[in-house]
């Protein structure tokens, strides 16, 4: 029994994890010197902003199932799984950001607890997706 | 007024999205990781299962189980009381999940058998097992995500209703006296 490596799925996760997530808190970490900023993820991203990158991360690997040789009845019903799971992160990022601008009560924790899981559950699935992806490419080549 | 406003309000535990998508976040990573370490051992295996008809069977079983625990898990983590209505509700609903994909592999089946039959003269088995694997996964993922995002959207509508309920009885109170 061989174990195998799903490059192209963690090529993708590399890509989408420090672009999104590493990148920002880097760029806030090099200012920390200057400003005195909090430079803790949790400050970074307090406003459910996971939530809404979880949404990008969704919306991109409905592209690639799109590109991909699988039948339209499988492609739909991943895209809306998907699609569910990235709106929900969303929904976090949203419902934060409408109860701020009306001036209502907010729990900052609570949001960044719900963006932080959400995000992990987009991106479990999307992970998975793109090793189902490269696995079944790899079966049709063989 | 005290009396009105003390009237009955339902008292169930509050889910929050959040608290199942870890647990189907972490199933979904478990089966990733299983196809990376079992690349071959893995679909084969689902696929055995399937043919001798106890994949959707067991997949219910073990998501309502799953479900379940983690509903316990919620109510005491919030200190609260679990109600057997909701209990009963997210296995209703666990199992309506596990029985649309049931229905959807099934057309699946059907469908690249038929294909195979008329078109190509070939006639394969039905479905292939990498289509298996990929609903198998979203099975699992929506079988634990979909009935809690159900359950959270009932609870914001029946917590919205007696919110209604309430401030109109307490209205009526105010202009009664």
């Amino acid at each position: 029994m061989r174990a195998w490596i799903p490059i192209e799925a963690l090529w993708w996760l590399g890509l989408y994890a420090g672009l999104g997530v590493l990148a920002p808190w880097l760029l806030r970490w090099t200012q920390k010197g200057r400003s005195g900023l909090d430079t803790s993820p949790r400050k970074l991203f307090q406003r459910g902003e996971l939530g809404l990158f979880g949404l990008l991360l969704a919306i991109s690997v409905v592209l690639d199932l799109h590109r991909s040789g699988l039948s339209t009845q499988l492609i739909l019903t991943n895209a809306v799984v998907l699609g569910l799971s990235g709106v929900m992160g969303a929904s976090a990022w949203l419902v934060d950001y409408s109860r701020v601008s009306q001036g209502l009560a907010n729990s900052d924790q609570r949001t960044w607890v719900d963006s932080r899981k959400l995000l992990f559950l987009v991106l479990s699935i999307a992970f998975t997706t793109e090793v189902l992806l490269e696995h079944s490419v790899e079966v049709w080549q063989r | 007024m005290n009396r009105m406003m003390s009237s009955y309000r339902l008292n169930a535990v509050k889910v929050r999205l959040s608290d199942s998508a870890v647990l189907a976040g972490a199933v979904s990573l478990l089966y990733a990781l299983a196809l990376i370490v079992c690349p071959r051992a893995f679909p084969e295996l689902l696929e055995h299962i399937f043919k001798w008809g106890y994949f959707f069977p067991a997949l219910a079983v073990l998501l309502v189980a799953a479900n379940e625990i983690l509903f316990m898990l919620i109510s005491r983590r919030r200190a609260q009381k679990p109600d057997l209505l909701t209990s009963g509700y997210i296995a209703l609903l666990t199992i309506a999940v596990v029985v649309a994909f049931t229905g959807l592999v099934t057309t699946a089946d059907a469908q690249t058998l038929f294909s195979h039959i008329f078109i190509s003269s070939r006639v394969r088995d039905g479905i292939s097992s990498e289509e298996l694997l990929v609903y198998a996964h979203l099975a699992m993922v929506s079988g634990i995500f979909l009935p809690y995002l159900v359950v959270r959207g009932t609870q914001n509508y029946v917590s919205d209703a007696n919110s209604a309920d309430h401030d109109a009885k307490v209205r009526n109170a105010a202009a009664g006296q």
